[in-house]
This record gives structure tokens, C-alpha cells and sequence, in this order.
């Protein structure tokens, strides 16, 4: 029976073995992923997705968030855990190398990543990062070869957010101390599965394998290709130029890429968007205004209208593929109703002049939604005409990004606006906390019981207890009139089928992990 | 000639001085923040974005700042770029032979079409022919270039599969593949200089064929191609050349929606690109560049004038 048993066993294991082996054999290709501007591929000094998607390939993260349900999965670590409420312990996985054959490591002079290694990392994040931070760290040390240890002032439960230690990946300090921090954001390397072997900033980049990789790596090359427009990058993936599209930037152009057979659409996260007020301009610092303004836009139709099936009607702020469930309580926040709008804008002295706008003191009730290019511009154009038609002289302004976005920091003339469209948990606390006025609360919105709420939460372990508290904070801030969710727009990679196993861009582009390994079929 | 030449080429030295002040305000003023923009405005540490103000010289008065810059440029030095931290002249530099590539390519483009449709259609006035070379100019005229280039994209990249849809290709992949990746993008830019190239075409041949010398010409028995060719042509070229060479800036213009489209490493995409990251020293080396350019080649036209109309003498 015990000789049958282990036949048993070794059978199933070859056949695992030659199953794995099937698969690797019919992996390879370069992959050819689309980009409108990378210009630099430090990991510390972006914000942009085309960069965080080129730096992907060359460096190892801690962890990367699973394709499931973005919780964190194992990679440079093999596991962690919290002794404590102010303590995180990470295991880290043995036989990790940085890349040779560079600047610093020669051929076959690599070295092994090591806990001390992480620890010069995450002070650099600290230190350096010019596009996300760490929050409080008490203190970072390894506390053997493959073991790192980091301590918090208080208790952190988002430490392990999107935004925060995900961002963080090995980078060798001698990499730095040669290359300097210029030579290193044109020429980097890290641990990851591809070595970068050509970069020209906005013309061409290409990754080749990593054959010293602790996974197996089936693509041969990774290639970036330049095409700063999106919709010459929809027709350039049609004519299969490239294969890869790593986020529709217009919404728009789904239903007819699903048509095509040899087009896939893969879905992952997405975004908010949401109608901004300016709370510290007049008249929109008035409770009644803004909520007028909210109950004269019959938003679930022009939702229904433009967006579905690719998106749905927001009520809140917070997605459910943070986390945290989306708050049933909150539809019952908004609602469409013209006549209850009229009363509240009457009952702060508002009254429709002879060109039927409604106006107080002589002034009539009027402003430019300033707002970016993009899918919610189709959406924008059906509220700000039910606005005109409601008596509200309301109108579209279409700006630059880099203006749109100062404008609403400055509070610019900013009175209703199209809103920072954070995708993650902490996109709340981001937009609202009155720590971040002047930042990315371009609301100006103050509200001490909030943000007492916020930092409770930001203390709280138990997940269950921290989820009611980011709630209760939600309910606040839309009962407050302070933004107007309008709805959840789904991420898509437009991805050709030729390409097996992608899995979108979530806080990093992963070709290579536990759980995927991208490749091209022939 | 020669005093005219040189006199010339002295004024260009105002000219551009002119277009850097003004260009250097206009970003001084400009709505966003070079800085805020480069480190990202949210997780930002203020301190950090103080420092890199410092570093940049951002922090200055901007007339400070105009003076730097001047006293630089005229060392030769263009600065360098507040996003890569590459030396300017050398992007342009790389940027601006594609860029001049694509123009001149353009240009012979839209002659290419132009002088036949113009002289046919000025030949064959009130015939089928005329009225088809008046809707091919009206057409040319009427497309914006961004849309005609995805036209283009899709027609003959997408449908056909018979032309590449982006770059400029590697010359050292042979000539033929450089130029099959030029074509589209110089179709899309020549095309509404085609146009209207053969309006003025045809309206300066017309004017040219009832000329008396070209009567003398018939009556002596002349056959009517060497007429057109050696006779009218020559006279009617004049304002065409001309107007070829004024509309030349008009093409470095739309050289920068086509380097969009197209995905053409030339100086318009890289000066767009600046543009969007407010990475004002490459704005201002573009600019100057591009004017540059636009003012040599202005003086060429009018050298060529004089060198086709010898009835045409420059003080």
C-alpha cells in the first residue's frame, strides 16, 4: 500500500513537472506595450502609470497586491507578520540577486539582496519620494540577513496600502552611490525579471529577460513603444504593432474594441469621479447651495447613458475593490428632484430672473466646471446642460492637466470642479482630511469630527472596526454636501489575444509572480 | 545682394532676442507650476519642493531669471532640461533633423501635387478637370491635418496594412523603409499647403497665359508644352515660391500635431511635451530653434526670389 501510495505521488508530481515544463515551453515573445511619455524610470520620483509600468520590470517589491482582491501576496517576502500593533516583521525570500552585467555589478558579480538592502530601500522612500509617502515610521532594521523589521509610532493598518509600502522595491545603494541620482533614473536596476537594455527617453525602451531570475521569466523582451496619442494606440494595437494597452484612457472606445475577436479587455480596479466643491468660495461654502446643485442633476441617468456597462453609479467615494464594501447606506443620500432644489435655492434668497437663471442681490448663479479631457466630459455635458436647463448658468471648461490640477490646489476659481479621481482607500482620506488643504483636499474642507474619524481609523487593526469607521466618515462628508460622487469607472488593459496570463496594472506593472507569467503565444 | 544678405542675418539677432523675452514671460505667467507639476502635488513634501525650486533658480524674480538665462544663451548654453537633466542643445539637436525632414518632405509633397493640378487646371480652365482640381483644393483646405492623419492611419496602416502607422523608421534599415514611414505623416502635413499651392497655381498661370508674350508665342508657331513649360511656368512660379516659402512656418507648426499623431521623434512632440511638464527651458530652446529656422528660411525664399525674378534688386 505505502509503495503504491509514494507510485502515487511520484506520478502525480512528473505529471506536475511535465505540465509545468508544457507551459514554459510555450512562453516566450517580446511583449509590446504602448506608452505616451516616460521620461525617467527612478521608482521614487513618479507619479506617472507609463513609468510605473517600465520600472516594474526591473525591480522586486515586497509584496504585490493579488489579482483576486488586491490583498498583499508574497514576493520579495515570503511572509510577515505583527507581533505587535506598531510592529511588522517581513521574511524575506532567500536567493534574491540584484542584476549584473551594469554599471556596478559585472557579469556574475551579483550580489544577494538582503534585509539591510530593504532597510536602504525604505529610508530612500522616506526620503526621496517625490510622488507617494511612507506616513510615520518609528524605525526600519534588519534584524538578520532575511529579516526586516519596521516599527510605527502608532498603529498602522494601511501600511501595506497601494500607495504606501507597495511602492517600495529593492534598489542596490551602490547603484546610487555611482550612478548618481540622474545616471540612475536613466540607466537603473534592481532585482526584477527583466534587465534594461535600452532607453531613450520618449523614443524607445526595451527590457530583456533576467536569466538569474528566482522565477522562471517566459517572455523573451519587453518593449516599450511611443504613441502619445490614445486613439492612434487603439488603432496601432488593432494593426498589432503592439499588444498592449495598460489603461484605456477613453471609455469610450470599449464597445467597439469588444467586437474584435482578436482584442481582449481585461479589467482591474478603475477609478472615481466626482464632482469637487470649492467650500471656501462663495456661494458654494452655503449648505443649500450645494445641495440644489446636487439634487438638479439627474445623474444616475447620464450614468446609465454613457457609462454602462463600464463603470457604475458612485454614491460615495470609496470603491469596493479597495477593501472596503461599498456603503449601501449612501444612495439614499442622493436624489434627483428639481422642485426640492428650487426650494432650497429660494429659501437662501435665490430667485429666477427674466432670463431664467436664478440669481441673489443682482447675481446670478454661475460657474465653469473645470474639467479634463476624457471619458467624463460626455457625462459633464449632459449635468451642466440639465444645470442650464434648471436655471443655473452652468458651463464646461476643458484644461491642461497640469492647470486644471494647480488651479483646484490654488482654489482657483474653482467653485464646482471636476475632482481628483483617487482610486484607492485612502483616496478619502486624501481628498478630505483637513491636514491635506492646500494639497489634494481641493475642497478646502474642514471638518473636525471627520477627521477625528480619520485618525481613529488610521490607528484601528481590527478590520471590521476600521471599515465602519471609514464609513461613518463617508456618510459625513457626503451628508456634507462636500463632493458629488457621480460614478466608479472600471480600469481596462486592452490587451491582444495572443497574450496569456495578464493581469492589469495595480500599484505596478507584475509580468513575473507567484501568481502569473505572462507570455506571448506564437 | 550681398550688403542685403548681411544685413539680414544682423536682424536676426533682435528678432529672436524679442521672441525669447516674450516667450519667457508668457511661461512666467502661465497658469502651473513647473515644480509642483514635476514631483506631483499630492504626497509632495513642501520642503522638498522648496529645495528643487532653489536648485532650479525657479525662486528668483523672473527678470532675474531672464538675465541668467540670456547671459547663458549667449555663451552658447540652452540649459538643461528641468525633467531629464539633458543639456537642451543636445535634444534639439536630435529632435530637429527629424523634424526638418518631415517639413522639407511636406513641402516636396505639396508641390508634387500643387504645380500639376495648378498648371492642368490653368490649362483646362471651366473643364472637368479644372472643377475636380477646384474640389481636391477645397477638400485639402477643409480637413484639419489630426483628423486627415487618422484617416490616413487607419485607411492604409489599419485596413490595408500597407504602411506603417508610427516612427520614422531607422535609415539604416534601407531608404525605402524610411520613406514608407515618412509618406503618411508628409501627406497629412503637405496636404493643405497642396491646396492651397494650387489655387495659387492656377490663378498665376491664368494670369501668365493671357500675357502678350504668350500670344507671341502661339503665333509664331510654338508648340503649346514648351509654351507652358519654358515660358508661363517660370513667371508663374514667382508668387508660388514665394508664398511656399511663407507658408514654411505654417509647416513647422503642424509638424507638431503630425509628430503627435505619428509618434515622430522631431522637435514639435518634444516641444509639446515640454509644454504639458512646463519644462521651461526646453520650451524656450524649441522656440527659439523653431524661429530660428522660420527666419533663415524666409531670407532663403526671398534670395530665391531674386534669383528667379532677375528684374528683382535688393538695396
Amino acid at each position: 500500500m505505502k509503495n503504491t501510495s509514494a507510485l502515487k505521488v511520484l506520478g502525480v508530481t512528473a505529471l506536475l513537472a511535465i505540465a509545468a515544463s508544457s507551459a514554459l515551453a510555450q512562453g516566450g515573445g517580446t511583449l509590446r506595450i504602448a506608452y505616451a511619455a516616460i521620461q525617467q524610470l527612478d521608482p521614487y520620483k513618479t507619479a506617472s502609470n507609463d513609468e510605473i509600468h517600465a520600472f516594474s520590470q526591473v525591480f522586486d517589491p515586497l509584496f504585490i497586491l493579488s489579482r483576486e482582491d488586491f490583498s498583499p501576496v508574497p514576493h520579495a517576502a515570503t511572509s510577515w507578520e505583527n507581533p505587535d500593533d506598531l510592529t511588522w516583521v517581513f521574511h524575506l525570500r532567500e536567493g534574491v540577486y540584484f542584476q549584473d552585467g551594469n554599471d556596478v555589478f559585472a557579469e556574475g558579480e551579483a550580489r544577494e539582496v538582503t534585509a539591510e538592502d530593504w532597510v536602504y530601500s525604505i529610508n530612500r522612500f522616506i526620503n526621496e519620494s517625490t510622488a507617494f509617502a511612507m506616513g510615520d515610521i518609528e524605525s526600519v532594521e534588519a534584524l538578520d540577513r532575511y529579516t526586516l523589521q519596521i516599527t510605527t509610532p502608532e498603529p498602522d493598518p494601511f501600511l501595506m496600502d497601494g500607495n504606501r509600502l507597495a511602492r517600495v522595491v529593492a534598489i542596490p545603494h551602490e547603484a546610487i552611490e555611482v550612478l548618481g541620482e540622474d545616471g540612475f533614473a536613466q540607466r537603473p536596476f534592481g532585482s526584477g525579471p527583466f534587465k534594461l537594455t535600452d532607453f531613450r527617453p520618449n523614443q524607445s525602451l526595451r527590457f530583456e529577460r533576467n536569466e538569474d531570475y528566482w522565477l522562471p521569466v517566459q517572455l523573451d523582451a519587453v518593449e516599450f513603444v511611443f504613441i502619445p496619442d490614445p486613439t492612434v494606440q487603439t488603432i496601432a494595437l488593432e494593426a498589432d504593432e503592439i499588444d498592449v494597452i495598460p489603461y484605456l484612457l477613453n471609455i469610450d472606445e470599449a464597445d467597439w474594441l469588444m467586437e474584435n475577436p482578436d482584442v481582449e479587455l481585461h479589467g482591474r480596479g478603475g477609478s472615481w469621479r466626482g464632482l469637487g466643491f470649492n467650500l471656501s468660495t462663495a456661494p458654494f461654502d452655503e449648505f443649500e447651495v450645494r445641495d440644489a446643485i446636487s439634487m438638479a442633476m439627474d445623474i444616475d441617468s447620464a450614468v446609465a447613458a454613457v457609462v454602462e456597462p463600464f463603470g457604475f453609479r458612485a454614491y460615495g467615494q470609496v470603491p469596493d475593490w479597495t477593501g472596503f464594501a461599498l456603503d449601501p447606506e449612501l444612495e439614499s443620500y442622493w436624489t434627483y428632484d428639481p422642485e426640492a432644489a428650487a426650494a432650497q435655492l429660494e429659501s437662501v434668497g435665490f430667485a429666477k430672473n427674466a432670463n431664467g437663471i436664478y440669481e441673489r442681490d443682482g447675481v446670478p448663479l454661475s460657474f465653469s466646471v473645470k474639467v479634463v479631457a476624457g471619458s467624463p466630459v460626455r457625462v459633464l455635458t449632459i449635468l451642466v446642460t440639465q444645470l442650464q436647463a434648471f436655471g443655473i448658468n452652468a458651463e464646461l471648461l476643458l484644461q491642461d492637466t497640469a492647470v486644471w490640477a494647480d488651479d483646484l490646489v490654488a482654489g482657483n476659481n474653482t467653485g464646482l470642479f471636476f475632482d481628483f479621481s483617487y482610486a484607492g482607500v485612502t483616496g478619502l482620506w486624501s481628498l478630505f482630511h483637513s491636514s491635506n488643504i492646500g494639497m489634494s483636499n481641493t475642497h478646502f474642507y474642514s471638518n473636525p469630527e471627520v477627521d477625528a474619524i480619520f485618525d481613529e481609523a488610521s490607528y484601528t487593526v481590527d478590520f471590521e472596526a476600521r471599515q465602519e469607521l471609514w464609513h461613518q466618515a463617508q456618510r459625513l462628508i457626503m451628508a456634507d454636501r462636500a463632493a458629488i460622487p457621480l460614478y466608479f469607472e472600471n480600469g481596462f488593459s486592452v490587451v491582444s489575444s495572443s497574450v496569456v496570463d495578464w493581469v492589469g496594472p495595480w500599484a505596478g506593472l507584475n509580468l513575473v509572480t507567484l501568481e502569473n507569467s505572462t507570455y506571448k503565444e506564437d | 545682394m550681398l550688403t542685403y544678405i548681411l544685413r539680414r542675418l544682423i536682424l536676426i539677432v533682435p528678432v529672436l532676442l524679442g521672441i525669447t523675452f516674450i516667450v519667457f514671460a508668457l511661461l512666467a505667467f502661465a497658469p502651473g507650476d513647473a515644480i509642483s507639476l514635476m514631483l506631483g502635488t499630492e504626497a509632495a513634501n513642501p520642503e522638498l519642493i522648496e529645495r528643487r525650486r532653489a536648485e532650479l533658480g525657479l525662486d528668483k524674480p523672473w527678470l532675474q531669471q531672464y538675465v541668467d538665462y540670456m547671459g547663458r544663451l549667449l555663451q552658447g548654453d540652452l540649459g538643461r532640461s528641468f525633467t531629464y537633466g539633458t543639456p537642451v542643445a543636445t535634444m534639439v539637436g536630435e529632435r530637429l533633423p527629424n523634424t526638418l525632414v518631415l517639413t522639407v518632405a511636406s513641402m516636396l509633397v505639396a508641390l508634387a501635387i500643387a504645380l500639376p493640378l495648378g498648371i492642368i487646371s490653368a490649362v483646362k480652365r471651366n473643364t472637368v478637370w479644372d472643377y475636380s482640381a477646384m474640389f481636391v483644393s477645397i477638400a485639402g483646405v477643409s480637413m484639419p491635418n489630426f483628423w486627415l492623419g487618422l484617416l490616413l492611419i487607419i485607411t492604409f496602416g489599419l485596413e490595408l496594412r500597407w504602411l506603417p502607422i508610427r516612427g520614422l523608421g531607422d535609415i539604416s534599415d534601407g531608404l525605402w523603409q524610411y520613406l514608407r514611414h515618412l509618406l503618411l505623416p508628409a501627406v497629412t502635413l503637405g496636404t493643405s499647403l497642396a491646396a492651397i499651392l494650387m489655387r495659387l497655381t492656377r490663378n498665376s498661370m491664368l494670369d501668365v497665359l493671357g500675357e502678350d508674350y504668350i500670344r507671341t508665342a502661339h503665333a509664331k508657331g510654338m508648340a503649346r508644352t514648351p509654351i507652358i513649360v519654358k515660358h508661363a511656368l517660370r513667371n508663374a512660379l514667382v508668387p508660388v515660391v514665394t508664398t511656399a516659402g511663407v507658408q514654411f512656418g505654417a509647416l513647422l507648426g503642424g509638424a507638431v500635431i503630425v509628430e503627435t499623431i505619428f509618434s515622430l521623434p522631431g522637435l514639435g512632440l518634444l516641444a509639446i511635451t515640454a509644454i504639458r511638464g512646463r519644462d521651461i527651458p526646453v520650451i524656450q530652446g524649441s522656440v527659439l530653434v523653431f524661429a530660428l529656422c522660420f527666419v533663415l528660411v524666409t531670407l532663403l525664399v526671398d534670395i530665391m526670389y531674386a534669383v528667379i525674378n532677375p528684374r528683382v534688386r535688393y538695396a
